[in-house]
């Protein structure tokens, strides 16, 4: 028999929590690399409708205001639908039935799935913000970095809501149009086409949506790079409030399982028939 | 009932003469449907241990439950010493487990997904001799989704095993090999077991029980109907077993009462099962002198674990239920 079959019952010491977590950083940026069909849509629905939709609005600010919008649609679908989906698809094909049965902490995983999404959402912003200067919007380099502060915090918030969708989501089939359904509105009134005729009411209440505040930032620190503060108070504390209320939801309900359909009663009622 | 005796840095050790798993009284109710009614049995460590059982038997209910995935409605569980209900980080490094279907993501490679899965565990094992033992070296830089089905059933019993542990729950882990990998994957789980880990294989190929177990609990209904080994099981069946084989050409409404009464749930074979098996020949040979039919199927022989698992399950009244066929 190979020695190095022998089971290990409790020697070792098990690795710690930060070198755990970049690994598996690496390994789920890997894989949200590899996942080309997912990556090439979530990059490249911004970039598309920006080349449609051309950058030569009416003014400066409203050109700011679309770029700013558009990078954080990219950032949504990177950040929301791909992180909840691939987390309903990971739960229903055993995937995270895999990782929860090793000693990977939690936080471990989460920690890494989740900044991994949020560096991919940074790089999808990053890259519409380029085809945008290609195609003659004012922005610069300066600002492309300066977003990246109000981008991550919203790429955050984001992930969080993610995960916090993908426990309540049944199935992967269920998956893309619950999330859809649910993102696309939000963008939509906050912006994220560009400014839309809304109801006052509407206006308001997108304010305290995670969507408005982001792109407000973001069209900010494109149009004043290094300018404080590249958040407000305001801006900050929402996007904190449903980041924290994501994660709530996410604990109290996320499952590594697949919900399961209970056993039959009719078929245990006739076993219990025939053994009566 | 904590079996602590020490640590090691700050996690426990435990006794290694304790059961690999305890289970006392398990019940597991969904709502009015009881998936589990009053389970009793330990599980030595080291050892093999089948769980068989017609399909809503609660195999899975109780795998899932030793896995800590699902929590009775009452009695005791305690696998590795441990409630696996709150298991702790080194409870998780020495168990292991390969699911029903392939649980691994595809756009990885193989090597890839093993270097991650085994960067959590304290002493895993290389990665190429994880490779190695499941016949996987030549497809290491393959993509999973581009691998056969019988390899990504390899690729995923290689991630069961990357963290040497100190217990396996297989749940058919050879569907889909060739008999070749099924064989080479046979030694891998008896060297396993000899090393020290403490296997708990779900499976209805009753010849891979018959082959690895070295003991077998039946459930049926949400109980243990049997628990012992695989020949005492035999045993129980009775002395031998004809079985013959019916030409495509016999009605079956034209066998005489004394052999249909013994055909299996096909209608194609005639399967019985007895102390004494020259009653049942005498009748057999009689008959086909009369029909002049060909007796080349028939067989004499010890009942086989299949032979007396049908007996079993059939006599508790379990729901239909029909196994595997014993080849890969």
């Amino acid at each position: 028999m190979p020695r190095h079959l022998d089971a290990v019952h409790t020697d070792g010491r098990l690795p710690v929590w930060f070198s755990l977590t970049i690994r598996q950083l690496g390994y789920q940026l890997r894989l949200l690399t590899r996942t080309t069909r997912s990556l090439l849509a979530r990059v490249l629905l911004p970039v598309l409708i920006l080349l449609m939709r051309g950058t030569d609005t009416s003014s400066r600010s409203a050109q700011f205001a679309l770029v700013g919008g558009l990078a954080v649609l990219g950032l949504i679908s990177s950040a929301f639908v791909t992180h909840a989906n691939s987390l309903v698809i990971g739960r229903e094909n055993g995937v995270l039935r895999r990782w929860r049965m090793t000693p990977l902490p939690p936080s471990c995983y989460f920690a890494g799935k989740i900044i991994a999404t949020v560096v991919v959402a940074d790089a999808s912003a990053v890259l519409t913000v380029v085809v945008a200067s290609l195609t003659g919007a004012p922005v610069s380099v300066g600002g492309a970095v300066w977003m990246l502060i109000p981008m991550t915090g919203g790429a955050l918030a984001w992930a969080s809501l993610g995960t916090a969708a993908s426990a309540l989501i049944p199935t992967a089939t269920a998956a893309y149009p619950i999330l859809t359904i649910t993102y696309l509105p939000v963008a939509l009134v906050s912006g994220a086409l560009g400014q839309v005729s809304q109801p006052g009411w509407l206006a308001a209440a997108a304010n305290y949506l995670p969507a408005r505040p982001v792109i407000r930032a973001a069209t900010h620190a494109l149009a004043h790079p290094f300018s404080w503060p590249v958040l407000t108070v305001g801006q900050l504390g929402v996007l904190t409030a449903w980041t924290v209320l994501g994660m709530t939801v996410a604990l109290l309900r996320f499952r590594w399982e697949p919900s399961r359909p209970a056993p039959s009663r009719h078929r245990t009622a006739r076993w219990r028939t025939r053994t009566a | 009932m904590t079996a602590s005796v020490g640590t090691v840095g700050a996690l426990a050790v435990h006794d290694m003469r304790e059961p690999a798993v305890q289970l006392e009284g398990v019940r597991k109710c969904y709502g009015e449907t009881t998936a589990l009614d009053g389970v009793t049995a330990d599980i030595a460590r080291g050892s093999i241990v089948a769980v068989l059982g017609p399909n809503g038997a609660g195999k899975t209910t109780l795998v899932e439950m030793l896995e800590g995935f699902i929590a009775p409605t009452t009695g005791t569980v305690r696998v590795l010493g441990e409630d696996p209900q709150c298991p702790s980080r080194r409870w998780r490094a020495q168990v292991g487990m390969v699911a029903q279907a392939t649980a691994l993501d595809p756009e990885l490679t193989v090597r890839e997904l093993l270097s991650a899965l085994a960067s959590p565990f304290p002493d895993p094992l290389c990665v190429d001799d994880a490779l190695e033992l499941v016949d996987l070296t030549g497809a290491a830089h393959t993509r999973v989704q581009l691998l056969s089905g019988g390899q990504q059933r390899r690729a995923d019993l290689a991630a069961a095993i990357i963290g040497r542990p100190s217990l396996l729950f297989l749940d058919e882990p050879t569907t889909g090999f060739d008999p070749v990998a099924r064989r080479q994957t046979w030694t891998l789980i008896a060297d396993l077991a000899k090393g020290g880990t403490t296997v708990v294989l779900t499976t209805h190929y009753l010849d891979e029980a018959s082959q690895l177990a070295e003991r077998v609990l039946v459930l049926a209904g949400g109980r243990i109907i049997a628990d012992a080994t695989p020949a005492e099981l035999r045993a129980r069946t009775g002395g031998s077993t004809v079985r013959f084989r019916l030409p495509a050409s016999v009605d079956v409404r034209d066998l005489p009462v004394e052999l249909r009464r013994h055909l299996d749930r096909d209608g194609a074979s005639v399967v019985a099962s007895g102390d004494s098996a020259t009653p049942l020949l005498a009748a057999i040979v009689a008959w086909a002198r009369t029909q002049q039919c060909d007796l080349s199927t028939l067989e004499v022989g010890a009942p086989t674990l299949e032979d007396a698992y049908l007996t079993l399950t059939r006599s508790q009244g379990s729901p239909p239920h029909r196994t595997e066929p014993a080849h890969a």
